[in-house]
């Protein structure tokens, strides 16, 4: 094993991949919230089409990301390092959050709709 | 905790969640009052222009919305709070839920149908934007969504396409304002014959 290599193998964190899946997700999900200062730079318009055409992508990315804490999560355990409980939470939710949303987007967007609305 | 840990907390928080929009937004139920939610399709979609026409003498509000858009949702409870000011009025409202998102591929839920009570609205589900496509739609632009528009009493449907609004605009959340001034002046155009 190289001296560095422990070092390189902390950094790999399952965490952080979930987190950012529930990030992109977030993202595909707000579909057009005007609330983000560059869709309200872009204005409201530009920014609904902008970001309804990102979303496939956005989702795409979300599981992706699952996949690489997936990834990370089974190469830690192969290794013989223990996953934090924070990371395999973390994981979990967002496997969940991440499948919800796509199976049903429509509850997403009601959620979103009645966050804006107060 | 291992992987099956983590497998079998995710299959326990999927079915959690699935049974709560089961029990929360399951169907596809309109509020009180209106009429079960119109599938629009190429036989059908005159439909609209039928029940347009029969409500000649009233002021008619046309709406757009896509049911995964939540600017559109916030829009149509918006939509449903000003349409409340004209309950005692003669104003009759259409619905065109359409989709337009990649995640549209069903028809609005009870939650989002329920964001206008008006019992004397009517909503649609024009699954192939038809009546997008009649006002203009080409080639996936110019979509008419998140749009409102107001017409007074006496015009009827044109061939494919609604008559010529007095007011339109959106996103209808930002518009509900002018929308509820143009109602008002319709109706006060109504009642003075002009």
């Amino acid at each position: 094993m190289k001296p560095n290599e422990p070092n390189r193998r902390k950094n790999a964190n399952p965490a952080l991949a979930a987190l950012a899946a529930i990030g992109s997700v977030l993202a595909a999900s707000s579909c057009c919230l005007s609330t983000l200062p560059f869709l309200a730079a872009g204005g409201i318009a530009a920014g609904a089409s902008f970001l309804a055409g990102m979303k496939p992508y956005l989702l795409g990315a979300a599981i992706a990301l699952l996949g690489y804490g997936f990834y990370q999560a089974k190469r830690a355990r192969a290794c013989g390092r223990k996953i934090s409980p924070v990371s395999v939470i973390l994981l979990g939710t967002s496997t969940a959050f991440v499948i919800f949303s796509i199976a049903f987007p429509q509850l997403m967007a009601n959620l979103a709709a009645d966050i804006l609305a107060r | 905790m291992n992987m099956k840990r983590i497998s079998i907390l995710t299959a326990v928080g999927i079915m959690a969640l699935g049974g709560f929009v089961a029990y929360v937004y399951g169907g596809e139920k309109v509020p009180a009052g209106q009429p079960p939610l119109q599938n629009l399709n190429a036989l059908n979609v005159t439909n609209i222009a039928k029940e347009f026409d029969a409500a000649k003498d009233d002021v008619r509000v046309l709406l757009f919305f896509s049911p995964t858009c939540p600017v559109c949702l916030e829009g149509a409870s918006s939509a449903g709070r000003m349409l409340k000011a004209f309950s005692s009025k003669p104003v009759r409202t259409f619905i065109v839920w359409e989709p337009v998102l990649w995640t549209d591929w069903s028809a609005p839920s009870t939650s989002a149908l329920g964001r206008i009570p008006d019992p004397r609205a009517v909503q649609f589900w024009d699954k192939g934007r038809l009546l997008s496509h009649s006002m203009g739609e080409h080639n996936g632009h110019g979509i008419v969504w998140d749009y409102v528009a107001v017409y007074p009493p006496g015009p009827v449907w044109k061939d494919v396409a609604p008559p010529s609004p007095i007011y339109d605009g959106g996103p209808v959340v930002r518009v509900t304002d002018k929308a509820q001034s143009a109602i008002q002046k319709a109706l006060m155009a109504g009642l003075s014959g002009e």
